[in-house]
């Protein structure tokens, strides 16, 4: 398996590490947060996701520190 | 209120030795000045993209002057709504908001207000404590000018361009060489042991220290001119709010002067196409070039042109430095290299290690200069210098007429007034400036 390129970006709040993980039939991106251990791995639809929101949806994920923006459904 | 010194030698021009280290007349400078006057904080070049963020102070206040995502420059107050912890720490970055490290509410690289942790459970929520219209508090007024960032502490102040006034007019020698304009470099930032006048002053205006402080680098063959004694054939002008020095070319055509100093052509080609006829003049036809310069109250600029290989070459490089007061016997000097933004790849480079050679931390006129203004000013803080009126007359005789006329527009085609030779002009004009603002009281 050949090593995928790490990507390390930071400024004085945050530090974060993104790198690929492939799976059998896919990639994911996973982004990390090593200080807090915090990681999501997204798939590429979810990061396209990424693409259609305007910085109010991160203004509100960032206003709530280290919670998910929204809770899950009930099973 | 009676000022703490001889306001009326100020205007004589004998200027009471211990206004360069007195913590009364720091006092009502930060009181009457630098709340009410333009400050330079920085150039739109620093921050190029949305989210480019840069801290700067004035005074003891600290902002943080960003674009925003809508590519909206703004400058806010650096401490937190909440219990005023400095929302940025670093002196620059790229984030689309900020974070208080004390209690972690965050803004949006706008200022507003956009989260505050347990909102719910320890405000009630929106409807406890409404995020809406809360704001980083906005520094009262700013403007730009060529891409110069100032602010003021005054939302009253007048327009920029207003307080500039014919001072623009050298003020784009240079910053604006293209219609580009320039990019910054810096800054580098340290303190000296000196009050932030005298370095403005210097600036302005002092080219009668030149041939006796700056003997070494002329020794050495910095300069391709052999004697600095050259500087009395320049002529220092002022003009609106700033002044400034020049040196005298020698003859040639526009070209053959801007040429002399180490402009390439192409730079040359752009120069003629971006400044006004009166501009070309003053280089062209009446062959002064622009050298230091100062805008009131303490933003310095400077445009010199060294050797900077084992040859006769010389090649120009601009300067830009605020004179940041800490208290009255310090200074934090921020210097920034200007460049044209449009001007080839090495001509930037080499012009940068001019600017390396002569001023910054390291620069060797910067290591002459400060060891003279760091002495003024311990000596200023003495008993006996309050019985000291330093004097700053040069060029006036002793019933006031200048010593030489102001040159006729046929021979110096800015605006202001300009003389050839040494004297005190623009140190009388910056300190009379001075002085109309400690004498303003300022209004509850």
């Amino acid at each position: 398996m050949s090593e995928e390129p790490v990507i390390e970006l930071g400024n004085e709040f945050a530090e974060i590490r993104v790198s690929l993980i492939r799976t059998r039939n896919g990639a994911r991106l996973l982004v990390e947060s090593p200080k807090s251990g915090h990681r999501v791995a997204l798939c590429p639809f979810e990061v396209e996701a990424l693409t259609w929101q305007n910085t109010a949806t991160f203004s509100a994920m960032i206003g709530k520190p280290g919670q998910p923006l929204i809770e899950e459904d009930p099973a | 209120m009676q000022l703490p010194f001889d306001a009326a030698a100020v205007r004589r021009g004998m200027i009471p030795a211990h206004i360069y280290n007195d913590a009364e007349v720091f006092a009502l400078e930060r009181e009457r000045l630098f709340s009410r006057a333009w400050v330079f904080v920085g150039h739109v070049s620093e921050i190029p993209d949305p989210g480019d963020y840069v801290v700067r102070q004035v005074l003891a206040d600290s902002f943080i002057v960003a674009r925003g995502e809508d590519g909206e420059v703004r400058a806010m107050f650096n401490m937190c709504l909440h219990r005023g912890m400095q929302v940025c720490r670093a002196e620059m970055g790229n984030a689309s908001h900020f974070r208080c490290p004390y209690h972690g509410w965050s803004y949006r690289n706008d200022g507003r207000l956009a989260g505050l942790p347990f909102h719910r459970d320890a405000y009630g929520g929106e409807e406890g404590f409404p995020r809406q219209g809360r704001t980083l508090l906005p520094a009262p007024a700013l403007d730009t000018y060529n891409g110069l960032i100032f602010i003021s502490l005054d939302e009253d102040a007048p327009p920029l361009r207003a307080y500039l006034g014919d001072f623009a007019f050298y003020l784009d020698y240079y910053t604006r060489q293209s219609p580009t304009g320039i990019e910054l470099s810096g800054p580098q930032r340290w303190r000296i042991k000196a009050n932030w006048k005298i370095g403005a002053e210097n600036f302005a205006g002092d080219m009668y220290h030149t041939p006796h402080t700056h003997t070494s680098v002329v020794e050495i063959g910095l300069f391709r001119e052999p004697k600095a004694e050259k500087r009395k054939d320049g002529a220092t002008y002022w003009a609106g709010n700033g002044g400034g020095t020049t040196y005298k070319l020698p003859p040639g055509s526009l070209e053959e002067r801007l040429s002399h100093v180490g402009y390439p052509d192409p730079m040359i080609e752009t120069m003629k196409k971006t400044w006004s006829r009166g501009q070309l003049d003053v280089v062209g036809r009446d062959g002064f070039m622009v050298s230091a310069a100062s805008l009131f109250p303490n933003l310095s600029l400077v445009h010199n042109w060294p050797r900077v290989e084992e040859s006769d070459d010389v090649l120009p490089f601009i300067s830009i430095r605020t004179w940041q007061p800490i208290g009255p016997d310090e200074t934090e000097v921020l210097s920034w290299f200007a460049v044209d933004a449009g001007a080839p790849e090495d001509f930037k480079a080499l012009s940068y290690k001019a600017y390396l050679m002569c001023f910054g931390s390291t620069g060797m006129f910067e290591q002459d200069d400060v060891e003279n203004w760091v002495s003024l000013t311990h000596t200023a803080g003495g008993s006996m210098a309050r019985r000291l009126q330093l004097n700053s007359r040069m060029g006036l005789r002793p019933d006031d007429t200048p010593l030489v006329p102001a040159l006729p527009p046929e021979e110096f085609a800015g605006p202001g007034e300009a003389r050839v030779g040494y004297g005190e002009y623009n140190q009388r004009h910056l300190l009379n400036r001075w002085l109309d603002h400690l004498e303003r009281e300022v209004s509850a």
